[in-house]
C-alpha cells in the first residue's frame, strides 16, 4: 500500500511570477528559497524544508470557470486566533479584499485572492487535536465575527 | 506582518468526490477525516490534522488547459527510495499511468487531471530538487 507522508508542496501556474512571489512573500510572509536566473519559476518556503510552494510564470489564459476542476483554495496555518485578528486588519490596510471570514468547526479562517485570483485562505486551529474534532464534528462553515470570535449562521448574499 | 506558518491543506473542485477519494485513499494512503457525501464533500487526512486535501464535488467541465492558472503539480513525499520504488511497482498494477519518472520522484494524474508528484528526499533537499521538476 503506498503511503504518502506529507503534502510537501504545491506548484502554481501563475501569470506573473514576480506579483505572485511578492505577494506571497510580503503579504503572507512566505519567504523565497530561491528563483531563476529570468525570475519567472520561485521557490517558497516555511520551516527546514524551505520549500511549500513553487511559482511558474505560464498562466496566458482565463482564470478557470466555476466549472471546471479547479484549486478551490489553499490554506496556511498562522500561530493563534490574535495572529490571525491582526493579519485580517493588516490585509485589510493593505487594500486586499477580505472575501470571507469563517469560522468552522476546526478553524477560525480569512480568506483573500492571490494575483491570479486564487483563493488563499488563512487559519487558526480551534483545537489542539484537530482530527478528533473533524471526525467527531464534521465540516461547519458560520460568519465569523472576527473582533469578538463570535460565529453566527452564514448569511447568503 | 503576516507570517504563514505552515502550508496546511488544499481544496480541489472536482467532478466525482467519491471517485477521487477512492484514488487519494487506495492509490496514495490518504485518510478520510470526514465526509459528507450528500453535500459532496470529503476530507482527508495523514496524522493527526483535520485535513491536507478536501474534495468539493462542484466542477462538472472540463478541467483547465495548461495556460490556465492553477495547480502544475501537487506533491506528496514518500520516506525513502525504497518506497518510492514500491509505489511506482503498486500503481503500476493498478493500472495508474507513471509520468516523468526518475529516481528521485514520479508523476501521477488524478481523476481530474490534477498532476500528482510522488518524491522521495531529504526536506534540506527539497527545492533544489524541486527545481528540476517544476522544468517537466
Amino acid at each position: 500500500m503506498v503511503q504518502v507522508q506529507k503534502l510537501a508542496h504545491v506548484v502554481l501556474n501563475v501569470g506573473n511570477a514576480q506579483a505572485s512571489k511578492e505577494f506571497y512573500s510580503k503579504v503572507l510572509g512566505v519567504q523565497v528559497s530561491s528563483e531563476s536566473e529570468d525570475g519567472k519559476t520561485v521557490h517558497l518556503g516555511l520551516g527546514s524544508s524551505r520549500h511549500d510552494l513553487t511559482l511558474i510564470e505560464g498562466a496566458t489564459g482565463p482564470r478557470p470557470n466555476e466549472r471546471q476542476p479547479r484549486l478551490i483554495h489553499f490554506a496556511w496555518q498562522v500561530e493563534d486566533y490574535e495572529a490571525l485578528k491582526s493579519a485580517y486588519y493588516e490585509l485589510k490596510a493593505k487594500g486586499l479584499t477580505i472575501k470571507h471570514t469563517f469560522q468552522h468547526n476546526v478553524t477560525d479562517s480569512i480568506y483573500i485572492e492571490d494575483p491570479d485570483g486564487m483563493l488563499v485562505e488563512l487559519y487558526c486551529n480551534r483545537w489542539d487535536n484537530g482530527l478528533e474534532a473533524m471526525q467527531t464534528m464534521g465540516p461547519r462553515t458560520d460568519d465569523l465575527d472576527i473582533d469578538t470570535r463570535i460565529a453566527t449562521p452564514r448569511q447568503v448574499r | 506582518m503576516v507570517k504563514a506558518e505552515k502550508l496546511g491543506h488544499l481544496v480541489l473542485a472536482v467532478r466525482d468526490c467519491v471517485r477521487s477519494r477512492d484514488f487519494y485513499t487506495r492509490h496514495l494512503g490518504l485518510k478520510i477525516s470526514s465526509e459528507k457525501l450528500e453535500r459532496g464533500q470529503v476530507f482527508l487526512t495523514l496524522g493527526d490534522e483535520h485535513h491536507v486535501l478536501a474534495l468539493f464535488q462542484r466542477a462538472t467541465a472540463e478541467p483547465p488547459t495548461p495556460e490556465q492558472p492553477g495547480i502544475v503539480h501537487i506533491a506528496f513525499s514518500l520516506n525513502d527510495a525504497d518506497d518510492l520504488q514500491a509505489a511506482r511497482k503498486e500503481l503500476n498494477e493498478a493500472g495508474i499511468p507513471i509520468e516523468a519518472d526518475d529516481t528521485r520522484a514520479l508523476y501521477i494524474r488524478d481523476p481530474d487531471n490534477n498532476r500528482v508528484m510522488l518524491f522521495c528526499g531529504r526536506s534540506e533537499n527539497a527545492a533544489a530538487e524541486m527545481t528540476t521538476a517544476a522544468r517537466h
